[in-house]
């Protein structure tokens, strides 16, 4: 179910232009400031908003093509689509809602009813079917909603910030549903998102979009390493890590420890802001608990920063200003100590 | 008693002479059917509404402002929805004329379809020499007048419920699959329905009530032309307690047509 795309929509006062593949079961987080084209680019693709000029082609099948004229509208396209606002249908049940694909697609109605069921239970949420929308936590109403779009079995699944209206500890368990279904499928998934941690856990690659062009195009890691504007730098590089908390501390996954302000007890994943890390020629004494010996191994300007990649263990990514990285003369290969305070290290269960 | 005394304040902080003025106007309102309901002929009412004439009127009247209300749906619904999706020039003019009904005097309204589908009219004299077809002076006329004045209630109110739907919750069902019809009928429709429940109820009252366009295209003729309104007018000259009955009815049926509007239409903007 491999995606292959080029989009290009001219409007008068904006212009998206976007050359997109991605392999089967490829889940790709589109990154962007307001405006840069992400929504757009999402519509384009399933087919709501018209393209001037392209060639969409998902799973074998030709979707559209300006130059042959071939244009398949939505509902022949394989596509799910979440919003971040799960605009579930107010007056059908959760299984209804999930029914509703393979009703639109000729599906009897008892099967129809039983996928939606199955789909439900898949998505933790199976004793819900009989709730209309207006009875649904947010969090379980986004279930429904990814139930919804997963339930036609799309090539192509859209996700425009699908957890952005959740608060933090929804956010946490639908990311994990999203997680666990997006790895078990070949579908092709794109993800709009705004925060780092969907798309370092979620996507294999990412994609940065501004003013309507792809401005960088790598893995999670890659852009966080090397991140070619101010924007992508502010917005990836947070190191996050999983592993496993005893209540004071946490055992990293990757190897090593870190002390966050307040630990819970279990499986979590931790993030810590690359502004957060010091750098120090000698091993530094005081209060930061977590200090850690390790080697650079590669040095970046981006914006008004210089992003260090530091080997680990606990590898990471830090933030220092030019001053304070020519002062300690940093290069790849070069020893350092690296701290964190306790209370810049944020740990939430996983 | 103190949080009693800041509520008791708070709610009296109201320009002075407005409650004056605002139960003048509920008096206003309400004394006229105050008056209606005492001066009813209840002894025997009963009598005179289970008279023939009465029953030929009522039955006539109920008949010809559902017709009326379902044709209004059937063309008001599509009409509505294209004043309220379409992408045309010269929509805004089109909205503006189709809504001249709601404030044009219901007499010159049937006046004008006297001059479109009489005798001699635009297309009457056609329908009179192909089809020997004439419509004024038949309940079909009667249908006809009280759907030209009470259909734009409906386009108004389901224009307005239209525009208030997410259009992308027919994006999604689009992307699920279904077609711009089902979309239509599975999404649009029910996201619509308080509003098309409101304006089929506010339609068929304005239906029941016509009275100007009906007596000029379609003439007062008992059992085929004379709704309830036009035999109320009649007995007013002659016999006062038979309008009174008459009119108790329609007051009767008013009232039922209200409070399905409201039951309908509060929960649905509650959820």
């Amino acid at each position: 179910m491999s995606l292959a795309a080029r989009v290009a929509v001219r409007r008068e006062t904006f212009a998206l232009d976007v050359d997109l593949g991605v392999p089967d079961g490829g889940v790709v987080a589109v990154l962007g400031p307001n405006g840069a084209g992400k929504t757009t680019l999402l519509r384009a693709l399933a087919g709501l908003s018209s393209v001037d000029e392209g060639r969409v082609e998902a799973g074998g099948t030709v979707w559209e093509d300006t130059a042959s004229g071939r244009w398949l509208p939505p509902e022949r396209r394989g596509v799910g689509l979440v919003f971040s606002d799960h605009l579930l249908f107010g007056h059908l049940t959760a299984l209804q809602n999930v029914a509703f694909g393979p009703r639109a697609r000729g599906v009897q109605r008892e099967e129809a009813r039983r996928r939606a069921q199955a789909w439900l239970d898949r998505l933790g949420i199976g004793d819900l079917a009989a709730r209309r929308p207006s009875a649904l936590s947010g969090g379980q109403a986004q279930r429904v909603a990814l139930a919804r779009a997963l339930a036609t079995e799309p090539a192509v699944l859209l996700l425009d910030e699908p957890l952005a209206a959740l608060d933090a500890s929804t956010r946490v368990e639908v990311r994990r549903a999203l997680a666990d279904v997006l790895g078990e499928r070949r579908t092709v998934c794109l993800l709009v998102t705004h925060d780092p941690v969907d798309a370092t856990l979620l996507a294999d690659r990412v994609v940065v979009l501004e003013a309507g062009a792809v401005v960088q195009d790598g893995t999670p890691a890659e852009l966080a390493r090397a991140p070619r504007t101010g924007w992508t730098a502010r917005l990836l590089g947070l190191n996050v890590y999983r592993g496993v908390a005893d209540g004071t501390a946490v055992a990293l996954d990757e190897g090593g420890r870190l002390v966050p302000a307040e630990a819970p007890v279990g499986a979590v994943v931790v993030t810590v802001a690359p502004g957060a890390i010091a750098l120090h020629a000698e091993q530094p004494h005081g209060s930061p608990r977590n200090v850690w010996r390790t080697h650079v191994t590669t040095v970046e300007q981006a914006g008004s920063v210089v992003r260090v990649g530091l080997a680990g263990p606990p590898a990471a990514l830090a933030d220092l200003t030019s001053g304070a990285a020519a002062e300690l003369g940093l290069a790849p290969g070069v020893e350092v100590w690296a701290s964190v305070k306790a209370n810049e290290v944020h740990a939430e269960p996983d | 008693m103190t949080a009693a005394g800041v509520t008791r304040r708070r709610r009296t902080r109201m320009p002075r002479g407005m409650p004056l003025l605002a139960a003048l106007g509920a008096a206003f309102l309400v004394l006229p059917l105050v008056a209606l309901v005492w001066r009813a002929p209840w002894g025997e009412l009963a009598a005179r509404l289970t008279d023939p004439t009465t029953l030929e009127a009522l039955r006539l009247s109920l008949v010809s402002a559902s017709t009326a209300t379902a044709l209004s749906v059937v063309l008001g619904v599509p009409l509505a929805w294209v004043l309220a999706r379409a992408a045309l020039p010269g929509l805004r003019v089109l909205r503006a004329l189709v809504t001249v009904p709601l404030v044009l005097p219901p007499v010159v309204g049937g006046v004008a379809l006297l001059l479109l589908l009489g005798r001699r009219g635009l297309a009457g004299q056609y329908l009179d020499a192909w089809f020997g077809v004439q419509i004024p002076f038949t309940t079909l006329a009667v249908v006809i007048a009280e759907a030209f004045v009470a259909m734009p209630f409906l386009v108004v109110s389901v224009e307005g419920a239209l525009r208030g739907v997410d259009r992308r919750a027919e994006d999604a069902a689009a992307t699920l699959g279904a077609g711009p019809w089902y979309v239509a009928r599975r999404v649009t429709l029910p996201a619509v329905a308080p509003g098309l429940a409101a304006g089929t109820a506010l339609t068929f009252a304005r239906a029941l009530g016509e009275f100007g366009a009906t007596i000029t295209f379609a003439g007062s003729l008992p059992g085929t032309t004379q709704t309830m309104p036009l035999a109320i007018y009649l007995a007013m000259q002659n016999d006062p307690a038979a309008a009174i009955a008459l009119s108790l009815v329609l007051l009767a049926t008013s009232a039922t047509v209200l409070v399905a509007l409201r039951e309908r239409w509060v929960p649905a903007v509650r959820s």
